[in-house]
C-alpha cells in the first residue's frame, strides 16, 4: 500500500504507524496493570537461597488441617518437596515420630470473597464488550490465620502464627492464576521455612 | 423404534452413572485398589472444595459439603493404602479419619472398632499423637509443651513413671474395738513399708495406669 502512496504520505503512515505502535504497548501495560492488582500483608518467601544450606532433616507432617478438618498436608508436603529444603519430608501420624527430626502440625482458617464491580453489570447491557478491554470485573478479598506447631521428638519446640490478609482485582484477560487456598497455603508454607531456617537452623540470611 | 432406543440409552446411562464412592466401593471389591483410591481421593476434593462455600440460609452460615460423605472418602482411602500394604500410610488416614468423624459427631464406632482390631493384629507400636490415633492407644509417652529447645541440644529419654498402682479398695470391715478400727484404717503397703498410708491417702495418690 506504500507504494502507491506519495512520499509524504508515506512519512507520515510511518509516523503514525510509531506512535500507534508505542499507544498500543502502553494500552498493554495499562490493561496489565488494571486486570491484575493484587495486595498481601505477608509477602511471598522465596526459596532458592535455602538450596545451599546443609538441610540433612527428616521432616514429618502431622496435618494441617482446617475448620472443618479437612487435611491440606498434601500441599505443604507437596510445596516442601518442591523446594527441596529438607532431605526428606514424609506424612506421619505420630508426634513423636522416631524416623523424623523434627514433626510439623497446622491447623488454619481460610475465607475469600469475591464479588463482581459495578463495571462487570454495566458490561451486560453492552453485549460484555467493555469486559475485552481488560478492565478488572472481580474484586476478591480474603485472609488465611494458621498456627504451626514444630515438635521435636515428641516435645513441643515452637510455634508459629501467620495472618494474611488479601485483595485481589481480576479481569476476564488476567492470564496468571487467581488467590486460592492452595497459593494462600504455600505462602504461609514459605514464611514458615523462612522462620525455621532463621531460629532452628541458625541460618541468618533467611531473614 | 428409534425414539425407544434413546430412551433405553438414556435409561441406561443414567443408571450407569454412579457416584465417586460407588465406583470406588465397587473398585475395591475387585482389588483395584489403586484406581478405587482415585475415585475416593476425587470425592474429597470436591467435599474439600464444596467445604469453602458456606452458604447464608438468612439466619446462619451452613456448609455445602457432606461430613458423612467425606468421612466414606477419608476411611476407603485408608483402606486402599491397608490393603496394598502401606501400614504407614493406612495408620495416617485412620487417624484422619477419627479427628474428622470427632470433629463432625460421626457414628464411626464400628469403623473404629475395625480399625482398632487391625492394629492390634499387626502390632503396630502406639504413636504418642495426642489425638486421632490416641484415641485407641492412650500412651504413657505424653506429649509435652515444654519452652523452646535448640536443635543442638541432645533430649533425654522419657521418664518412666512412677511405679504406683492404683489398690483395689478392700470392704470395709467392722471394727470391734476402737484399736482394730485404728488398724483398719491404716492398711500398710508390704512393698514399702516405709510410709504408713490411710486408705484416704490411697484414694488421693497420683497413679499411672499401665495399659
Amino acid at each position: 500500500m506504500s507504494l502507491f502512496l506519495p512520499r509524504r504520505a508515506g512519512l507520515v503512515f510511518a509516523v503514525l504507524t510509531g506512535s500507534w505502535k508505542r499507544l498500543g504497548w502502553k494500552l498493554v501495560v495499562l490493561m496489565s496493570v488494571w486486570g491484575s492488582s493484587c495486595a498481601h500483608t505477608q509477602p511471598w518467601v522465596e526459596i532458592p537461597h535455602f538450596q545451599n544450606t546443609h538441610k540433612n532433616y527428616r521432616i514429618g507432617i502431622a496435618g494441617v488441617y482446617d475448620v472443618n478438618q479437612f487435611d491440606f498436608a498434601d500441599v505443604m508436603l507437596d510445596e516442601m518437596e518442591r523446594r527441596r529444603v529438607f532431605s526428606c519430608v514424609e506424612l506421619t501420624p505420630d508426634l513423636a515420630e522416631p524416623d523424623c527430626d523434627y514433626v510439623i502440625r497446622g491447623n488454619f482458617g481460610f475465607y475469600q470473597v469475591s464479588t463482581k464491580n459495578a463495571f462487570h453489570y454495566t458490561s451486560i447491557y453492552f453485549l460484555g464488550l467493555p469486559l475485552l478491554l481488560g478492565l478488572p470485573n472481580t474484586n476478591s478479598d480474603g485472609g488465611m490465620d494458621i498456627n504451626f506447631e514444630i515438635y521435636h521428638k515428641g516435645e513441643l519446640l515452637k510455634t508459629y502464627e501467620y495472618r494474611d490478609i488479601f485483595r485481589d482485582q481480576r479481569s476476564y484477560l488476567t492470564v496468571w492464576p487467581a488467590t486460592s487456598l492452595d497459593a494462600e497455603l504455600r505462602r504461609m508454607v514459605h514464611l514458615l521455612l523462612r522462620d525455621m531456617w532463621r531460629d532452628l537452623f541458625g541460618y541468618r540470611g533467611a531473614a | 423404534m428409534i425414539q425407544r432406543t434413546f430412551i433405553a440409552l438414556w435409561l441406561v446411562c443414567a443408571a450407569g452413572c454412579a457416584t465417586n464412592l460407588q465406583k470406588a466401593d465397587r473398585l475395591m471389591r475387585l482389588g483395584r485398589f489403586a484406581d478405587a483410591r482415585r475415585f475416593y481421593q476425587t470425592e474429597l476434593d470436591q467435599q474439600r472444595r464444596l467445604a469453602e462455600l458456606p452458604r447464608w440460609t438468612g439466619r446462619e452460615y451452613q456448609d455445602q459439603f457432606n461430613a458423612l460423605n467425606s468421612s466414606r472418602a477419608i476411611l476407603g482411602v485408608g483402606n486402599s493404602h491397608k490393603d496394598e500394604g502401606r501400614r504407614d500410610a493406612a495408620l495416617y488416614h485412620y487417624s484422619y479419619f477419627i479427628q474428622f468423624s470427632l470433629r463432625h459427631r460421626l457414628d464411626s464406632d464400628r469403623e473404629i472398632k475395625a480399625i482398632e482390631e487391625w492394629i492390634r493384629d499387626s502390632g503396630i507400636a502406639a504413636p504418642a499423637t495426642e489425638v486421632g490415633l490416641r484415641t485407641l492407644f492412650p500412651s504413657t509417652k505424653r506429649v509435652s509443651t515444654s519452652a523452646a529447645v535448640s536443635p543442638d541440644f541432645k533430649a533425654d529419654p522419657p521418664p518412666v513413671p512412677p511405679k504406683t498402682v492404683v489398690r483395689p479398695q478392700k470392704p470395709e470391715k467392722k471394727a470391734s474395738t476402737p484399736a482394730a478400727s485404728q488398724k483398719l484404717a491404716r492398711s500398710i503397703d508390704r512393698e514399702d513399708e516405709k510410709p504408713k498410708k490411710t486408705t484416704d491417702e490411697y484414694d488421693n495418690a497420683d497413679s499411672f495406669v499401665n495399659w
